[in-house]
């Protein structure tokens, strides 16, 4: 890009922090040193990250394990049962046309009780990063069977090498609607795949040439699905067989040239690296605590478990840095909740609540998934936050089974025993002195239904239970 | 002692006196103040941005139908004559766009045609990043309208001062040291309490404490604390005055127009709103253009004209400059799938009583082309600069950090 001969930086008030400034303010990170001394409070982060938390049993069970016992547990998942395959998974047939509504409505349903209810929790949260990483919306797709079918993919290739993810969401029908492969064609080629393949799942800005993307869209030219199953085929008449120049290589590649190339480049591992630590430990790493994670992709033929694992073992993981230094998205948010009180919601309203925070799952506002971070937290999505924890406080007595069963029997009980326990289990026991005393202070000597009700709603809406 | 956000905020000034560096663009602020402002420099001027998201197709917008190539790169998407809005012998405006025909008749819409900036890049997110924070060599996480918030606007104690429509604040108002309230609907746009609505309760006044003492060394203070205030302020403020709002006219049912709708009635209750966003989306036409597009012009038109017309009832018309941008134009040739790929430069509509109506800018060349692409004739940061000094009351350096010729339609 050319020089325009511009450029102030951002304005700062020295000392002070941006409202944007992500993580920790630089040089206090000392404050998450918690984190480092706390066996507890490493199980309750690490299943924070590698999950969507955990109700007091199930820490409890894995703080049994210890940390690196517990990590194995997270990572080997295949040898837990999980109850949440007893869900079963709505069926749809192909060309709903004007019933989508209704099928995206069940199919965000049986997500969030698959993410509920999961023994698995490493699974569904990389499930939830696939989908919010080769991402795909239902509004372009207009096929819930489809976008059912990426689901499902995704969980069942969660910790698969990256070579296979690729191969497969490349072979995907609502990926190919999405990003229009389904009319890419030989004599006119539509770039829209082939550039975000290097743009935003795997190297970057200026880690390939226009000319890459020109080259790899022929490559893709004639993948295509079969419109009344859905299912990957071949359009040979479509197909360019012709030599392509591809990041730096010449030969008649196809889609999975395309990808063979893709995942040898040395830009491959550093992005998907960066973008995997930032989801699971903190925002904006150095390169020295990514480059560790990036030489097992590589080391390991791209294995996605190997670099989840370098991740959560690693020092930085449980640093001071790491701690509270993600701000939750609307899906953590709601489901740390559900699990940390052992609620089983049939989250009818969730999709709803969801909207307003900022987050529809399946629907994500572009191919590059939820910007996050910051990003979630603004006048309007916060309101939001708080008022679902006032209707969830307040739920009607018919819907008890999404009641706060913690909530019951505490009428007359001591109140500071109330707080303690609810911010132990949902704040490692670790809020400010002065929010504690405000707490107490507003739940007064002995609860009664309706105080009890409104400390949970205030503990949950503090500022500490946004962050992850 | 430190002193909180919110302290901070109400009194912009305090940080002199407690010895904080101050940038220079404050002292800016100030001796503009006192600086002869030109005619339309007033202090209650507001600036309405209509994001076009998605990268919309300006050769089908503003339609360079005499031109011979247009027809030539585009045999299938191209918009039939008799069907194109003619403006002189040269442009027409796309038929979905009807509605702001009559506001260009009225001499109250000026295009800008052939926008865009050097080293275009063909990534929506990139492109929407350069337009937003109007630096196309960083990826600052400030907004240009930020940083004249930051610089111009920091003392100034209208929770409204800036306002956006929807769930997500654009990077354009990401300012430093301001939390601009992000608004999607007046609904829903209230904290929910025990009690009466409307009266504080207890509830709430703590959930605010657990805020205002969340200590500022750790992670997000400045954003949680500022968010929850600003929620509690605005939301105060905006439900105080919304059941009475009579709009003068019908707005489209469309979210664009219930935003827009919304929009107008901060604007003519004075709640101090200056910068007001607001996004529309859809134009990103890979396939199927021709009835997506129309639709979405239609949305665009029909929403702008109602909303116009609402101020110009009102007596706000000519205190309102809005102004439409997308994060590029499209491929000049249409593709196999009856759309068009990411492209560059395209053209920029101004509406607002105040406006000089017409056509500004060069017409971009349709054979001279850059990979398929037009190459731009105006950079956008002179479109900024425009609206910054004569609409805002900014010396553009100070936000742009270069000068850009201004343009004549304010």
């Amino acid at each position: 890009m050319q020089s325009t001969g511009l450029l102030q930086p951002d304005l700062r008030i020295e000392g002070r922090t941006s409202f944007y400034q992500e993580g920790w303010p630089a040089g206090r990170a000392a404050g998450g040193r918690v984190l480092r001394e706390s066996t507890p409070v490493q199980i309750d982060h690490l299943l924070r990250r590698a999950g969507f938390g955990a109700d007091r049993e199930t820490l409890n069970e894995y703080e049994r394990l210890g940390v690196d016992g517990a990590i194995q547990r997270l990572l080997d998942y295949e040898k837990v049962d999980d109850p949440a395959d007893l869900i079963a998974p709505p069926q749809f047939s192909l060309g709903l046309g004007g019933q989508v509504r209704n099928a995206v409505a069940e199919l965000q349903q049986w997500w969030l009780k698959r993410m509920a209810a999961s023994k698995r929790p490493l699974l569904e949260k990389m499930v939830y990063f696939w989908h919010g990483h080769l991402t795909s919306a239902i509004s372009k797709v207009r096929e819930p069977e489809l976008m059912r079918r990426q689901n499902e993919f995704f969980r069942q290739n969660a910790l698969a090498s990256f070579d296979t993810i690729l191969k497969g969401i490349s072979r995907d029908g609502a990926m190919m609607v999405y990003l229009d492969n389904i009319t890419n064609r030989k004599q006119h080629p539509n770039e829209n795949y082939a550039r975000e393949l290097m743009e935003l799942y795997t190297l970057g800005i200026g880690n390939y040439t226009e000319q890459d993307v020109k080259e790899s869209a022929r490559a893709f030219t004639g993948w295509t699905i079969n419109r009344r199953t859905g299912e990957f085929t071949v359009d040979q008449r479509q197909h360019d067989t012709g030599p392509k120049t591809f990041l730096g290589q010449t030969g008649k590649f196809d889609g999975d040239g395309v990808v063979d190339a893709i995942v040898r480049h040395p830009a491959a591992g550093p992005y998907l690296a960066r973008k995997l630590f930032s989801f699971l430990a903190y925002p904006n790493p150095d390169p020295e605590v990514v480059q560790p994670v990036s030489d097992a992709y590589y080391a390991s033929g791209f294995s996605i478990k190997e670099m989840v694992r370098a991740i959560l073992t690693s020092d930085a993981f449980f640093s001071e840095r790491a701690y509270r230094a993600r701000v939750k998205s609307p899906t953590e948010f709601i489901l740390g909740i559900v699990r940390a009180l052992g609620l089983r919601p049939d989250f009818n309203g969730v999709p709803g609540a969801m909207i307003g925070m900022g987050q529809v799952l399946f629907e994500p506002p572009s191919p590059a998934g939820w910007p996050g971070g910051p990003v979630w937290i603004n006048t309007s999505t916060w309101m939001q936050r708080m008022n679902f924890l006032h209707l969830l406080v307040n739920v009607k007595p018919e819907d008890a089974s999404s009641q706060p069963s913690l909530l019951q029997g505490m009428s007359g009980k001591p109140a500071e025993a109330f707080v303690d326990t609810l911010v132990g289990l949902l704040l490692d026991g670790n809020i400010s002195k002065g929010s504690r005393e405000a707490l107490l202070s507003f739940a007064g000597g002995r609860l009664t239904p309706a105080s009890a009700r409104d400390v949970v709603y205030l503990v949950l809406g503090t500022p500490e239970y946004q962050l992850a | 002692m430190s002193i909180t956000r919110r302290q901070f905020l109400k009194s912009g000034m305090a940080l002199v006196s407690i010895g904080l560096a101050v940038p220079s663009v404050f002292a800016r602020a100030v001796s503009l103040a006192e600086r002869e402002g030109g005619p339309s420099a007033a202090r209650d001027l507001t600036l309405v941005v209509v994001q076009m998201a998605g990268g919309n197709d300006g050769l089908n917008t503003v339609i360079p139908y005499a031109d011979a190539s247009y027809r030539t790169n585009r045999p299938r998407l191209g918009i039939d004559d008799e069907d194109i809005l003619h403006l002189g012998d040269r442009i027409g405006l796309h038929p979905g766009l009807a509605a702001m025909k009559e506001l260009w008749d009225a001499g109250k819409l000026a295009i800008i045609e052939g926008v865009g900036y050097p080293g275009p890049n063909r990534s929506h997110f990139r492109s929407m990043e350069i337009w937003q924070n109007a630096n196309p060599e960083s990826s600052g996480r400030i907004g240009w309208l930020g940083r004249w918030f930051d610089a111009y606007l920091a003392a100034d104690p209208h929770i409204f001062r800036g306002i956006n429509i929807g769930n997500g604040l654009p990077l354009s108002l990401v300012a430093a040291q301001t939390s601009i309230p992000s608004v999607a609907g007046l609904q829903g746009y209230r904290i929910l309490a025990p009690g009466k609505p409307g009266t504080e309760t207890e509830r709430t006044a703590t959930l605010l404490k657990l805020y205002s003492g969340y200590p500022v060394t750790s992670p997000y203070a400045a954003l949680l604390e500022a968010t929850a205030a600003g929620a509690y302020e605005s939301s105060t403020e905006l439900q105080k005055g919304s059941q009475d709002y009579q709009a003068s006219v019908e707005y489209p049912k469309t979210p664009f127009g219930t935003g827009l709708r919304l929009l107008a009635q901060v604007i003519t209750k004075d709640l101090g709103a200056r910068v007001c966003h607001i996004a529309v989306g859809g134009y990103d036409t890979h396939s199927n253009q021709k009835p997506v597009q129309a639709s979405n012009l239609t949305i665009l038109a029909e929403g702008l004209r109602a909303f116009y017309k609402d101020l110009e009832a009102k007596g706000k018309a000519s205190d309102v400059l809005i102004m439409t941008w997308s994060e590029f134009g499209r491929r000049v040739q249409e593709n196999a799938s009856n759309g068009t790929d990411h492209g560059t430069a395209s053209p920029q509509f101004i509406l607002g009583g105040q406006v000089k109506g017409g056509v500004y800018g060069e017409p971009p060349s349709l054979t001279d082309l850059d990979q398929g692409d037009l190459k731009y004739t105006t950079d956008f940061r002179s479109v900024y600069a425009t609206i910054l000094e004569k609409w805002l009351g900014a010396v553009p350096e100070d936000v742009l950090g270069g000068g850009f010729p201004a343009l004549g339609f304010i």
